[in-house]
């Protein structure tokens, strides 16, 4: 493939990107303290998301959204030699405030894997994000409905 | 506004049921002497009636009936969603023992000297008991009593917490203990007044505690399943709080929901219903701190 | 995970940082942080209508031995209460912790000792 259309398949890939992209990066590089990270933003930010090996485990009905168990994992099998996980994350967009969660993972970690329990303000589509060595971004939605608590607790 | 329509043998219909009749009974012998012996006939009467009403006993029976057999009982947590259940099954998970542990420090300095941890293994499964002044003690106003009497200090607010911490830590120290309460809390008048509030239709709904959790456990409102009401799990963590809270706070929760007068925290009604529901649930453990929606 | 190791917990500080007891070098294991935060949004009201202000955690980090586990940048839409769960492997004996800070500059932090038998 000729260099310049593989910068337009880069570009379009961009192009494409939901609207949350943006805002992912831009929140991470505005946090972000060490020189590293904005070079990794810089890299990111031609990314291509693919599906991957980035798995998504949440409960599709919810009924208290103010605690909804979530398990973000990376497959490794379906990694490059040499690559790693460097980044997970989670969006909630319709969330007040979208990007829900951003975690750094260290080279410790043996596993790219993140237990925890998020807060959803609304049915969603909840998506995962993925970021490895090589720039290649993961991502994965799943659609979470929120049902609502039977009786309603003013104590 | 009714969104459920009672079924006409309820509890809440026995008990309304009852009430006339004992209405009835009064305006007789009120009625003077010479009426007494048609009062007695009457009554007789009605007395044999009362099975047919499904009238299954009175307070001071010696067998008074459950609503749910020992073989049938489930606590809260087998209506709860998996991931709940799953939360509350790993301590590691389960945000509740966040208090415990605060409560086990704080038992360390205060309570240490008096009590050694095998004496609270099973207190709080055989709470809550009746003085004897007729009042209701629960784990949180006996905890209150040791800070006034033993402690000289004053007593803590619910929901404070401390009383929290502690409460949650001595719930813990009793997990698995079936609940027991002295055989004679039902000729208790705090059982009777327990009952007649467990039972009372009320509110805008039409509710009453029985319509729901004696008589439609399982069922569902939106997606929730109808537990059987126990307090086994409490003080529990409550995903909806975002923190722990005491049976206290989870009955006027029910209050509000059922629309109806929610009453204050320090109201002694709250304790009879404690008491009440704690003798429901004898021969299920303790299971605190729970996790529920 | 029944077979653990519950670290002391400071003083006004309520966390738990959970690992187990004993590990054979190699093996993988769960490191669990769980945290006593209301992770105030900024979005609630209290009963007479006034805003509470939003106070979450902003920044975490979990430490081996003063090495990166991971870092926490953005952490919004966690739980009240929450718990962070990740797996690493048993290389060496050492100290797992960590720091955390919240948007009203409170900070907290948890150490617990990871103990792999011969290392």
């Amino acid at each position: 493939m000729p260099k310049h259309a593989q910068r337009r398949t880069l570009l379009g890939a961009v192009a494409a990107a939901p609207w949350w992209w943006a805002a992912f990066v831009g929140t991470a590089s505005a946090q972000s303290s060490t020189a590293g990270s904005d070079a990794l933003d810089e890299r990111v930010r031609a990314a291509v998301l693919v599906r991957g090996g980035l798995s998504l485990d949440i409960p599709v009905i919810v009924e208290t959204g103010t605690s909804v168990p979530i398990v973000l994992f990376a497959d490794p099998s379906q990694l490059r030699p040499g690559v790693r996980v460097t980044r997970l994350g989670i969006i909630a967009p319709k969330n007040p405030r979208p990007v829900a969660l951003d975690m750094e993972l260290g080279a410790l970690m043996s596993q790219a894997r993140i237990a925890t329990n998020i807060r959803l303000g609304a049915s969603q589509s909840v998506t995962g994000v993925a970021l490895l060595s090589d720039g290649t971004v993961w991502q994965q939605s799943i659609a979470v409905v929120l049902t609502g608590s039977a009786c309603y607790d003013g104590t | 506004m009714r969104l459920v329509s009672l079924p006409t043998n309820s509890s809440a219909h026995r008990a309304t049921v009852k009430r006339r009749w004992r209405d009835g009974v009064t305006f007789f012998c009120r009625s003077g002497v010479l009426l007494a012996g048609l009062a007695l006939c009457v009554s007789f009467a009605t007395a044999a009636d009362a099975p047919k009403l499904g009238i299954t006993g009175t307070a001071t029976d010696d067998a008074v009936s459950k609503p749910y057999p020992t073989a049938l009982l489930r606590s809260g947590a087998s209506f709860m969603a998996t991931h709940l259940q799953a939360q509350q099954a790993d301590d590691d998970l389960n945000p509740g023992m966040l208090w415990v542990d605060q409560g086990r420090e704080r038992f360390a300095a205060d309570c240490a000297g008096c009590h050694d941890g095998a004496s609270q293994q099973r207190l709080a499964s055989s709470l809550p008991r009746v003085d004897r002044s007729g009042a209701v003690q629960t784990l949180e106003t006996q905890i209150n009593v040791c800070q006034t009497s033993r402690l000289q200090r004053p007593t803590y607010p619910i929901e404070s917490a401390p009383l929290l911490a502690l409460s949650s830590y001595l719930a813990f120290s009793a997990r698995g203990e079936m609940q027991r309460l002295s055989s004679d809390v039902v000729r208790s008048n705090a059982w009777k007044r327990g009952r007649d509030a467990f039972t009372r239709v009320q509110g805008r709904l039409d509710f009453s505690c029985a319509a729901c959790h004696d008589k439609m456990a399982g069922k569902r409102v939106r997606t929730q399943a109808i537990s059987q009401g126990h307090g086994v799990g409490f003080p529990a963590y409550r995903v909806e709080w975002q923190g722990v809270g005491s049976l206290n706070r989870r009955l006027r929760a029910c209050y509000f929901g059922m629309e109806t007068g929610v009453p204050a925290a320090s109201d002694p009604a709250l304790l009879d219903l404690e008491l009440y529901l704690a003798w429901r649930s004898e021969g299920l453990p303790i299971e605190a701190p729970a996790v529920r929606r | 995970m029944a077979d653990a190791v519950i670290a002391a917990i400071p003083p006004g500080r309520h966390a738990r940082l959970i690992v187990p007891r004993l590990l054979q070098r190699g093996e993988d294991f769960t490191a669990r942080l769980l945290i006593q935060h209301p992770m105030e949004t900024g979005f609630r009201r209290d009963d007479t209508g006034k805003v509470l202000p939003a106070n979450v955690i902003e920044n975490v980090v979990l430490l081996f031995n003063d090495e990166l586990v991971f870092r926490g940048r953005v952490l919004n839409a966690l739980s009240a209460n929450p718990s962070l769960s990740v797996q690493l492997t048993a290389q060496k004996s050492g100290t797992l912790s960590a720091h955390w800070r919240d948007q009203m500059g409170n900070v907290g932090s948890i150490s617990t000792e990871v103990r792999v038998a011969g290392a």
